[in-house]
């Protein structure tokens, strides 16, 4: 079993579903995105631990979602890309082969300027159990 | 059934006697709570200091001022059970610590509320925006992330016989 591999590809097949929107992968070069909107999702994988005496794994962690809206656009356009982002993980069970992903939450971070950009984070928290 | 007055003596006594073992066993079930709860805001306070990044020139483009001492960001953490205050004893408040770009939680622990914050101003750069190589994906939600578990380690420990 992969369980990294498979929480991978679930927060990612899921992230695919919203059609509409660029997103750059992590760890893959883009030309042509700036200037528009675009999410750019990061997975940070906390310490798995032991969860009972048969071996259970738990393993959390949380999907960063960096939300670029050009400056100028209105921040409208930028709580309306994290309400969709909200909508499509909330109380979902992400199933890869035989690995169920449990999303435990899904909150909103700090927003912030960068240079032609203004950014939102929306963090989506998992736990996932081997 | 007959009631007599040493019936009714003997069952008073019986009562007492259970009163008071009750109680012995409440004293010890909310010691034992309590314990966790000291225990795992320790822990996690512990994890969010040891986690934190210090500044190390060789990563920076630019050269460190002089005057330059690492470890602000570690030493920046502070815990408290009657809300946030500051270094000098003065009380802040959560808003104020998001102003300033800092980090902040509180932890209800039923009788105590325990208060941990940072208000390092670029430690929400270094949580969010990827600013240290050191922890590019931060530090405090992953720190956080672990309390569940060092809580149930910790009840496990306390666990009352």
């Amino acid at each position: 079993m992969a369980i990294f591999a498979d929480i991978q590809n679930g927060l990612a097949s899921k992230l695919n579903e919203l059609n509409d929107l660029i997103v750059d992968w992590e760890n893959t070069k883009y030309k042509g995105n700036e200037g528009k909107v675009r999410i750019h999702p990061q997975l940070a994988s906390a310490q798995s631990t032991l969860r009972d005496t048969s071996g259970t794994q738990e393993n959390p962690g949380f999907l960063q979602i960096d939300v670029y809206v050009p400056l100028g656009s209105g921040t409208k356009s930028l709580t309306s890309v994290i309400d969709n982002i909200y909508d499509l993980f909330k109380n979902q069970i992400l199933e890869v082969g035989s690995t169920k992903i449990y999303i435990r939450q899904i909150s909103r971070g700090p927003s912030y300027r960068s240079d032609s950009c203004y950014v939102g984070v929306v963090d989506v928290y998992y736990t996932c159990y081997d | 059934m007959a009631v007599t007055v040493e019936g009714i003596m003997s069952q008073a006594s019986e009562n007492a006697k259970f009163e008071a073992q009750f109680m012995a066993n409440a004293k010890i079930a909310l010691e034992a709570a309590e314990n966790v709860t000291k225990y795992s805001i320790a822990e996690l306070y512990r994890l969010l200091y040891d986690n934190s990044v210090v500044g190390n020139p060789a990563y920076w483009k630019t050269p460190p001022p002089p005057d330059y001492k690492p470890g602000t960001l570690k030493k920046g953490w502070r815990i408290s059970f009657s809300g946030f205050r500051d270094g000098d004893g003065q009380f802040t408040s959560a808003s104020s610590i998001v102003q300033n770009h800092g980090m902040s939680l509180s932890i209800n622990g039923g009788t105590k509320t325990a208060y941990i914050f940072n208000n390092t101003p670029y430690l929400e750069r270094i949580e969010y925006q990827g600013w240290s190589k050191q922890a590019p994906n931060g530090f405090v939600r992953l720190a956080i992330l672990r309390f569940t578990s060092i809580v149930d380690g910790n009840a496990a420990k306390f666990r009352t016989k």
